[in-house]
């Protein structure tokens, strides 16, 4: 065990940077962290707004590995 | 820690992070895993360090009588009766010093009648303490933190709020 739920969190936030822009993630949020025993994944289901003039969230699942490594990344919404 | 802001008048404590908190300082925190929550696994120790960090910071813990009973019935549901006196005499100086909101029978009922029905006499004793001293209920029960926060009742998610969220509160 490699990594805790708001270590996996922070993968999965610095990856939506990396792809988005830090001045395209605002208000980001964490809403559900799911460990896989099985595959030593972390499902970290997070939303942001893209700028501060809206409110409709973004949603993506994005599956972090035990050592930190992004397995996959889906917009939810 | 920006939590700790909400925190300033204190804080009343769910069973949820009672069960944690007392399983952890219990016997080196060997039967933490038994406290069922929807805490990871993993993370189940860190959080427990997380509430005894929180607590240590605030001016005021606050307790009901309901979630002391709820809290003693669920630890007796995982330990055997030698275990909970365990698990009372490690804790007993800490709940000791957590504060009692007393909270009738009646007013519960009335609340229960009148909008949260659904709710347990624990956690309607919390929404009541909350709304009655402005101190936020720290929980890990998601249901009854949503209810709160549609409801404006002061409240924290302890694994999403204090664990999970707060590593970037600051950046956003």
């Amino acid at each position: 065990m490699n990594m805790d739920g708001r270590a996996a969190s922070l993968k999965a936030r610095e990856y939506l940077v990396e792809l988005n822009g830090s001045y395209n993630i605002w208000n980001f949020q964490v809403e559900n962290v799911e460990y896989n025993e099985q595959n030593k994944t972390w499902a970290v289901q997070c939303s942001f707004t893209p700028n501060m003039f809206v409110t409709e969230r973004l949603k993506y699942e994005i599956i972090v590995s035990d050592t930190g490594s992004i397995k996959s990344a889906k917009k939810v919404k | 820690m920006n939590y700790l802001s909400i925190l300033s008048n204190g804080l009343i404590i769910d069973t949820g992070p009672l069960l944690l908190l007392t399983f952890c300082r219990y016997n080196e925190g060997r039967y933490l895993e038994k406290v069922r929550s929807y805490i990871p696994k993993p993370d189940i120790k860190a959080v427990s360090v997380t509430i005894q960090q929180i607590l240590s910071a605030v001016p005021k813990a606050a307790v009901t009588s309901y979630v002391l009973g709820e809290f003693h019935a669920l630890a007796g549901r995982e330990l055997d009766s030698e275990g909970v006196i365990g698990l009372m005499s490690s804790n007993y100086e800490m709940l000791n010093k957590i504060e009692e909101i007393t909270i009738s029978k009646g007013d519960i009922l009335r609340a229960k009648q009148e909008r949260t029905f659904h709710f347990c006499f624990a956690d309607t004793s919390l929404m009541l303490a909350a709304m009655r001293t402005n101190m936020p209920v720290l929980t890990i029960d998601r249901e009854l933190g949503r209810y709160c926060k549609a409801n404006n009742i002061p409240s924290l998610d302890l694994y999403y709020e204090c664990f999970v969220n707060d590593s970037w509160l600051t950046f956003s």
